[in-house]
C-alpha cells in the first residue's frame, strides 16, 4: 500500500477507532471490576474504575481533536478540496458524542448491580 | 503514471474516431462468454453476480416457505399440524438461511454485479474468487437446506446458544450440520469481500476521487471493512463449539470453567454488525436510486458517506444489546444502551437526506416502481428503527425480551429495510441485465401485496409480544386470547406471498438476461453502469469528472461505446482491466484478469465436500475432497502472475503503462493485507475468549508451578523471529536472482516454524496440559491450534513458492507468490509471538 494511503485512511477513521478503543477500554474495566472486586480503590469517595473510565473519556476526546488539528492540512486533495478533513473531523464529532453519551451512565447507573 | 492535473481537469476523449479494424471483434472474442458445459466455468461479474442473486433469491423463497408452514402453524391455538422438533428446525433453518444465505449473499452479489460497471472497471480484481465464494455457497447451502428433508437441520435457533446447542442437549448431528455448514459458507462471504475492497479502492475509473465514488460503493467498502472484522468472531465461535462437541473441550460448560456466555459475545460481535451489513448495502441502493427517480442529486451527500462510516464503526457497540437479560452488570449494559441510542444518528442523517433529495425533485410523479419500494421501505423501516429505540432502552428490553414484539421488531427493519430496497433495486437494475424492463402492473400488484402484507402480518405481532407471548412456541392455548392476533399474522404472510408469486410471474414473463443485448438507461441515470455495456462492461473506460458523468458530461454514453476513452481493445490479447491509485484515481497499471476456467468450481465443491462431510464422520471422503479442493486452488493460482514481463501498453492518448505491477501497489499484495486483518480479528477473538474465561473462572488457571517452564517458550520466540529474518534475507536474494537460496531457505524456514508451534504443544503436553482438562486448557490449546493452522498453511504458500522457483516462474520482476508467502509468514509470527506472551506471560503476570 504506497504513498499516503494508510495515513490518509487512518487520519479519516481516526475518530471511529478512538471510539472503538475507548469503548473497549471501558467495557473491559468495567467488566473486570465488576468480576474482581479485590481490585478496585476508592479515590475522593468514589471507586477507582469510575475514575478511569471518565479520564479515558477525557483522554480519548483530546486524542481526536489533537489528531484533527495536526493532521488535516497533510491530506491528498480530492476533487472537492477538504474533503477528507470534513469527513475525518465530522466522524471525529459523531465519535466524541457517542463516547460522551456513554460516559454519561458513569454518573447515573450502579457499575455491578 | 498520469498527468498531476488529471483529478481536476476534464480531458476530451483521448482516443481518434474511427477505431482500428479488429478492436472490437478482439474485444468480444476475449470476453466471450463459454457456451454448454463451460458455461459452468464462467468467472466474469456479470454472469457470476447474476447467478449469485438467482441463488440467494431462491434462499429467500424456501426460507419464505419454512416461513408460511409456521404461520400455518401458529394460525390457530392448539393446532397439532406441526410438531415441536420440526418446528424448531422451521424457525432455527428460517432465521439462518435468511440470514446466512439470503440477506448477505444477496446484498454482495447485487456488488459483484454492479460495483465493476458502476466504477467503470471490465471486471473485479479476482474473477476467479467471486466464482470460488459463489460455487462454495451455493453448493454449500444448497445441501446444508436439504438436511431439514431428513430431519437433520440445526434446531436451536438461528444463534445456536449453548448449552442447548452443546453435546449434552444436541447430541445428534443438527448442531453440527449448523456450526460446519455455516462456517464455511462465511469464509465465502470474507472472500468476497476482500475481492469488493480491493476492486472499490483499485480498480475505479480515471477521475473517480473518492468524493466522486458512488455511494453503493461507500456502502460495499464499509460493508466489507465490516465483514472483515465482524465474521471471524462467528467463525472462532463456531470453531470452539464445534471443537467442545467432537473433541469435549469445555470452552462453554461452565462446571468446567468453560462459559456459555462466551458463545453470545463471540456470536453477537458478529450478529449485530451483520444487521448492519445487511442494511447498509440496501441503504446504499436507495441512495442509488432516489436521485434516479427524481432527477436530482443526492443532497448531502458528504453526510451520507459520513453516515454509512459512522454506522459502520458505531453497529459493533451494540452488540451487548441482544444480551440485556443475561445479568451483565448494569453500567456495561448502559454502553452499549448509549451506542444504541448513538447509532441512531447515522441512520438518521440517511433518513433526512433521502427526504430531502425527494423534496427537492425534478421529476417524480407519476411514482416508478422502485420509488414505490422505496417509500414502503421508509414507512416500514422507520416504525422498525422506533421500536429499535424503545429496546435499546433496558428496561422496556427486559420485559419484551423473546417475546413477539421482537419477532416484530427485527422484521420490521430487516423486511423493511433490507428486503423492500433490494425488490426496488430488481425493479430499478433490470434493465441494466434484462433486454425488457420488469412490468409496471404486475410490479404494482406485487408491491401492494407485499406492503399491505407485511403490515397486516407483522404489526400485530408487537401487540401480541405485548400480551405476553413468547418466541419459538409452537403453540399455544386458547385461553391466552392470542388467536385473532395470529390468525392476523398468518394471513398477512399468506398476502406477502402472493407478493412475491406476483414478483416471480412479473421474472417469468419478462426478465430476459440473454446475450449482450439490455434495455438500458430508461429511469435516465447519471452513474456509469448506465453506460452502454456488453460482457465486456463499457467499451472504453471513461475519464470522470463528476458524481453523476452521464448528467454532467455530455455525449459520454456515445463517446464511450464508440471507444474514444482509455483501453478501447485488449492491449495484451487477454482480458484487462484499468487499476488506479486509491484515493485519486490516477491510472497506473493495466490488469490482466483471468479468463473462464474449471478449477474454482472445482476448488469450491472440495471445499463445500470437506466441510460437510466432515460433518457426517465420513473422515476418508472429505480428506479427498480437502485434497481435491487444495489442488484446484493450485492449479488455479499456478496461471497468476505467470507472463514473461511485457513492455508498457498504449490505453489510449497516448498513455502507456506497465501491465503488471510488484510489491506494496500491487493489487495482490492488497488483497493478502486485506486478508491478515481478517486473521487478525480472528486471532483477537480467540484472545478474548482465553481473556474472558479468565474473568468468569480464575480457579482453572494453574499456579505458577504448574505452567511448563519458560526454556520451550523462548526457543520458540528464537525460532519464530529466526524464521523472519530468514524471510527478509531471502526477500533480498531473490531480488538478486539467486533461485537456489529460495529453494533451500524457503523448506529450512518451513522446518523452523513447524518446529517452534510444536515445542509449545508438546511443553503444554508434558506440563500434564489436556485440552478437556478446563476452559482454561481448551483456550491455549485452541491458540496454539490457530497457530498451527496457520503454520500449516505457510507451509503449503513456501512449498508453492518453490515450485514456481523450480519450474521457472519466480523472479524479480514475477515474484507476488513470495511476497504473498512473504507478508503472511511475517504476520503468523507477530501471531505466534502474542500468542507466547499471552499463554506463558499472561498468568505469571498475575502471579
Amino acid at each position: 500500500m504506497p504513498g499516503s494511503f494508510p495515513r490518509t485512511f487512518l487520519f479519516m477513521l481516526s475518530g471511529p477507532i478512538i471510539w472503538a478503543v475507548h469503548f473497549l477500554f471501558v467495557y473491559t474495566v468495567n467488566g473486570i471490576n465488576c468480576a474482581r472486586p479485590a481490585l478496585d480503590g476508592v479515590w475522593m469517595g468514589l471507586p477507582a474504575p469510575l475514575w478511569i473510565i471518565v479520564a479515558a473519556s477525557l483522554l480519548a476526546l483530546l486524542a481526536m481533536a489533537a489528531i484533527f488539528l495536526r493532521l488535516r492540512s497533510r491530506m491528498p486533495r480530492t476533487a472537492c478540496p477538504g474533503f477528507i478533513p470534513w469527513l475525518a473531523g465530522a466522524l471525529s464529532l459523531l465519535s466524541a458524542v457517542a463516547i460522551v453519551w456513554e460516559t454519561l451512565p458513569v454518573l447515573l447507573v450502579p457499575a455491578c448491580a | 503514471m498520469a498527468d498531476e492535473s488529471m483529478a481536476d481537469v476534464a480531458p476530451s476523449p483521448p482516443n481518434t474516431l474511427p477505431r482500428p479494424d479488429g478492436e472490437l471483434e478482439q474485444l468480444q472474442r476475449v470476453w466471450k462468454r463459454p457456451t454448454g458445459w463451460r458455461a459452468l466455468t464462467v468467472v466474469n461479474n456479470n454472469h457470476v453476480g447474476l447467478l449469485y442473486i438467482g441463488t440467494a433469491l431462491l434462499f429467500f423463497l424456501l426460507a419464505g416457505v419454512l416461513a408460511l408452514l409456521m404461520r400455518t402453524q401458529l394460525a390457530v391455538p392448539d393446532n397439532d399440524l406441526i410438531g415441536h422438533e420440526l418446528y424448531n428446525q422451521l424457525f432455527t433453518m428460517h432465521g439462518t438461511v435468511m440470514m446466512f444465505l439470503f440477506a448477505v449473499p444477496a446484498v454482495e452479489a447485487m456488488a459483484v454485479l454492479l460495483l465493476p460497471n458502476m466504477l467503470g472497471a471490465r471486471d473485479l480484481p479476482f474473477p476467479r474468487l467471486s466464482a470460488y465464494a459463489y460455487w462454495a455457497y451455493a453448493v454449500g447451502g444448497l445441501i446444508f437446506f436439504c438436511s431439514i428433508f431428513v430431519g437433520l437441520a440445526p434446531d436451536g435457533g438461528w444463534f445456536m446458544y449453548p448449552p442447548l446447542s452443546s453435546s449434552a442437549y444436541s447430541p445428534e448431528l443438527n448442531a453440527d450440520l449448523w456450526l460446519l455448514g455455516i462456517g464455511f459458507i462465511e469464509i465465502s462471504a470474507i472472500a468476497g469481500a476482500i475481492e469488493l475492497a480491493v476492486g472499490i479502492l483499485r480498480t475505479r475509473a480515471p477521475g473517480m476521487t473518492l468524493d466522486r465514488m458512488p455511494i453503493f460503493a461507500w456502502v460495499m467498502l464499509v460493508f466489507s471493512g465490516m465483514v472483515i472484522v465482524a465474521f471471524p468472531a462467528v467463525i472462532v465461535g463456531t470453531a470452539l463449539l464445534e471443537l467442545e462437541r467432537a473433541f469435549g473441550m469445555p470452552f462453554f460448560i461452565a462446571q468446567k470453567g468453560g462459559d456459555p456466555l462466551l458463545w453470545q459475545h463471540l456470536f453477537w460481535f458478529f450478529g449485530h454488525p451483520e444487521v448492519y451489513i445487511i442494511f447498509l448495502p440496501a441503504a446504499g441502493m436507495v441512495s442509488m436510486i432516489i436521485p434516479a427517480m427524481t432527477g436530482t442529486s443526492l443532497i448531502g451527500y458528504r453526510l451520507v458517506v459520513l453516515a454509512v462510516v459512522a454506522t459502520g464503526f458505531l453497529s459493533f457497540g451494540l452488540w451487548v444489546h441482544h444480551m440485556f437479560a443475561t445479568g451483565i452488570p448494569q453500567l456495561s449494559l448502559s454502553f452499549a444502551s448509549a451506542a444504541s441510542m448513538a447509532v441512531s444518528v447515522p441512520t438518521g442523517i440517511q433518513i433526512f437526506a433521502w427526504i430531502a433529495t425527494i423534496a427537492a425533485a425534478a421529476r417524480l410523479r407519476p411514482f416508478k416502481l422502485p420509488m414505490l419500494f422505496i417509500l414502503g421501505f421508509f414507512f416500514i423501516f422507520v416504525l422498525g428503527g422506533l421500536t429499535g429505540v424503545m429496546v435499546a432502552v433496558i428496561p422496556f428490553d427486559l420485559q419484551a425480551h423473546d417475546s413477539y414484539f421482537i419477532v416484530a421488531h427485527l422484521h420490521y427493519v430487516l423486511f423493511g429495510g433490507m428486503v423492500f430496497p433490494l425488490f426496488a433495486a430488481f425493479y430499478y437494475w433490470a434493465p441494466f441485465v434484462s433486454a425488457r424492463a420488469l412490468s409496471e402492473k404486475l410490479g404494482r400488484w406485487a408491491f401492494w401485496l407485499m406492503f399491505i402484507g407485511f403490515n397486516v402480518s407483522f404489526f400485530p405481532m408487537h401487540l401480541t409480544g405485548l400480551a405476553g407471548m413468547p418466541r419459538r412456541v409452537y403453540t399455544y392455548a386458547d385461553s391466552y386470547g392470542w388467536g385473532p392476533l395470529n390468525m392476523a399474522s398468518t394471513l398477512g404472510a399468506y398476502m406477502i406471498a402472493a407478493g412475491v408469486l406476483a414478483f416471480l410471474i412479473d421474472l417469468a414473463r419478462n426478465f430476459r438476461p440473454v446475450g449482450d443485448a439490455n434495455a438500458g438507461n430508461i429511469w435516465d441515470a447519471g452513474t456509469l453502469e448506465w453506460l452502454p455495456s456488453r460482457s465486456y462492461g463499457s467499451r472504453s473506460i471513461p475519464f470522470v469528472t463528476s458524481r453523476e458523468p452521464l448528467w454532467n458530461q455530455p455525449g459520454l454514453a456515445r463517446d464511450v461505446d464508440a471507444g474514444r476513452y482509455y483501453l478501447p481493445n485488449a492491449p495484451t490479447g487477454r482480458r484487462s482491466t484499468l487499476v488506479t491509485s486509491p484515493v485519486q484515481a490516477r491510472p497506473e497499471y493495466v490488469l490482466e484478469l483471468p479468463g473462464p476456467g474449471w478449477s474454482p468450481l472445482l476448488a469450491a465443491l472440495g471445499t463445500a465436500g470437506f466441510f460437510l462431510l466432515l460433518t457426517f464422520k465420513l473422515e476418508a471422503l472429505a480428506g479427498a475432497c480437502g485434497v481435491l479442493a487444495v489442488a484446484m486452488i493450485w492449479r488455479w493460482l499456478w496461471d497468476a502472475d505467470a507472463n514473461p514481463v511485457r513492455p508498457p501498453v498504449d490505453i489510449g492518448g497516448g498513455l502507456r503503462l506497465p501491465v503488471s505491477c510488484g510489491g506494496s501497489a500491487s493489487h495482490s499484495w492488497w488483497a493478502m493485507v486485506i486478508l491478515l486483518m481478517v486473521c487478525a480479528s480472528i486471532f483477537g477473538s480467540l484472545l478474548f475468549a482465553y481473556l474472558f474465561l479468565w474473568v468468569t473462572s480464575p480457579e482453572t488457571w494453574p499456579p505458577l508451578a504448574r505452567l511448563p517452564s519458560m526454556g520451550l517458550p523462548l526457543t520458540s520466540t528464537g525460532l519464530l523471529l529466526g524464521t523472519s529474518v530468514l524471510l527478509a534475507w531471502l526477500s533480498r536474494a531473490l531480488e538478486r536472482e539467486r533461485q537456489v537460496a529460495v529453494r533451500l531457505g524457503l523448506p529450512a524456514a518451513m522446518l523452523m516454524i513447524a518446529a517452534a508451534i510444536g515445542l509449545e504443544a508438546h511443553g503444554q503436553w508434558q506440563a500434564g496440559l489436556r485440552p478437556q482438562d478446563s476452559g482454561y486448557a481448551a483456550a491455549v490449546y485452541a491458540l496454539i491450534g490457530l497457530q498451527a493452522v496457520f503454520v500449516t498453511t505457510l507451509c503449503f504458500m513456501a512449498a508453492f513458492t518453490v515450485a514456481r522457483s523450480l519450474a521457472g516462474r519466480l523472479g524479480p520482476a514475477r515474484r507476488a507468490s513470495f511476497d504473498s508467502t512473504m507478508l503472511f509468514w511475517h504476520y503468523t509470527v507477530a501471531q505466534g509471538l502474542l500468542g507466547l506472551c499471552a499463554i506463558h506471560g499472561f498468568p505469571r503476570l498475575l502471579e
